[in-house]
């Protein structure tokens, strides 16, 4: 919870140098910062998914920087990284038992709106599958498929987590700022993927899984299963109306290139 | 001794396959085998010969070992592990 100088200005510093307020899957959250550093590199990082004007909206969800650096023990960069994580934890927790939120990479296309959902664990390359195929087609999210019953999905624009070399703590980074493209408004699923990488394989190989395994493959990926009613029929209906679960298995990103553009009838387009 | 089901968060079946959601939070897909067992004793509780009776109908003997007795009290044996049935 926040301090009371949440409310206040303090050392006669404005008001808006000491809060951001963003939206994270559709859930408005106030983030109450330590100073004028911590805001202006929040509002870097979440560029696409700030929120100036509330238009008498309550945030949903506050989180305080001030508890964020001092876990990070002073480290702006760690305080920004464990203040990405905590907005994004709530915002699942905010929609458990009402969307289907699967841990994946999401991609669509701008002109028709078609998505791709991209499954898979932590280090199988959703990252980086967004950071380079989202100059391609859209960047949609690289951490959460936020999925309603209708199959549309709603951007995640969040800031890209970054591992540096020699560094601990990741880069959060803009999608702007590494050339994605951005997209308003809900996209619908047309594809559902599960992402495994080997390292060496020649192209990428895809493979149908069928119904009831793809099923206990992706429960892995979702967030708050137990909490949906029916969740198992949920995700039956999720693969029916998607032409089922397909796996990829790949090498190189590139790879994936063709796939994502076979999957989702399009053609990439060229430069920012 | 009969064998009964018991309660899972959800369930759902295709092709003769089931994936059950079981109230751990654990999620497992079963054989269809496992799946015909499971299903038989959901409508009602039943004896390991009976239901070993139903198998050898619907699979046919199983060839050479294992008997078809042997192959349903092993299916019963990874359900009740899993806490699918009991008896």
């Amino acid at each position: 919870m926040p301090h009371a100088s949440e409310q206040t200005a303090s050392a006669g510093m404005p008001l808006r140098d000491h809060e951001v307020h963003l939206e994270a899957l559709g859930v408005l959250v106030r983030i109450v910062t330590d100073g004028p550093a911590m805001t202006r590199a929040l509002r870097a990082a979440w560029a696409a998914c700030l929120v100036d004007d509330l238009r008498g909206r309550q945030p949903a969800v506050v989180l305080d920087g001030r508890v964020a650096m001092a876990d990070s023990g002073g480290s702006l960069d760690g305080s920004i990284e464990i203040l990405t994580q905590h907005v994004t934890g709530r915002a699942i927790g905010h929609h458990a038992g009402e969307l289907l939120m699967l841990h994946a990479c999401v991609l669509a296309d701008p002109l028709t709106r078609r998505a791709i959902v991209m499954v898979g664990p932590s280090g199988v390359g959703k990252t980086t599958l967004a950071r380079t195929l989202g100059k391609r087609w859209a960047y949609v999210t690289d951490e959460t498929a936020a999925i309603d019953t209708d199959l549309s999905v709603l951007p995640y624009p969040k800031p890209l987590s970054l591992v540096r070399p020699g560094v601990g703590v990741k880069a959060q980074v803009a999608p702007s700022d590494l050339g994605l493209r951005v997209i308003e408004g809900p996209v619908e699923v047309r594809a559902v993927v599960l992402l495994s990488r080997v390292a060496g394989a020649a192209d990428a190989l895809v493979e149908k899984i069928s119904t009831v395994p793809a099923i206990a493959t992706l429960s892995e990926h979702v967030s708050y299963l137990a909490r949906m009613p029916r969740p198992l029929t949920r995700l039956a209906t999720l693969l029916h109306r998607t032409g089922g679960l397909r796996r990829i298995t790949y090498s190189e990103w590139a790879d994936v290139e063709p796939v994502v553009a076979r999957l989702l009838d399009s053609r990439p387009v060229e430069g920012p | 001794v009969t064998v009964r089901r018991t309660a899972v968060v959800d369930e759902y079946t295709e092709d003769g396959e089931t994936v059950v959601l079981l109230e751990d939070g654990s999620v497992l897909a079963l054989s269809p085998l496992a799946s015909f067992v499971l299903a038989l004793v959901s409508e009602r509780p039943m004896e390991p010969t009976q239901l070993a009776a139903r198998l050898r109908e619907v699979f046919g003997a199983p060839s050479g070992d294992p008997s078809a007795i042997e192959t349903t009290y092993a299916v019963l044996a990874t359900l009740h592990g899993h806490g699918l049935i009991r008896s």
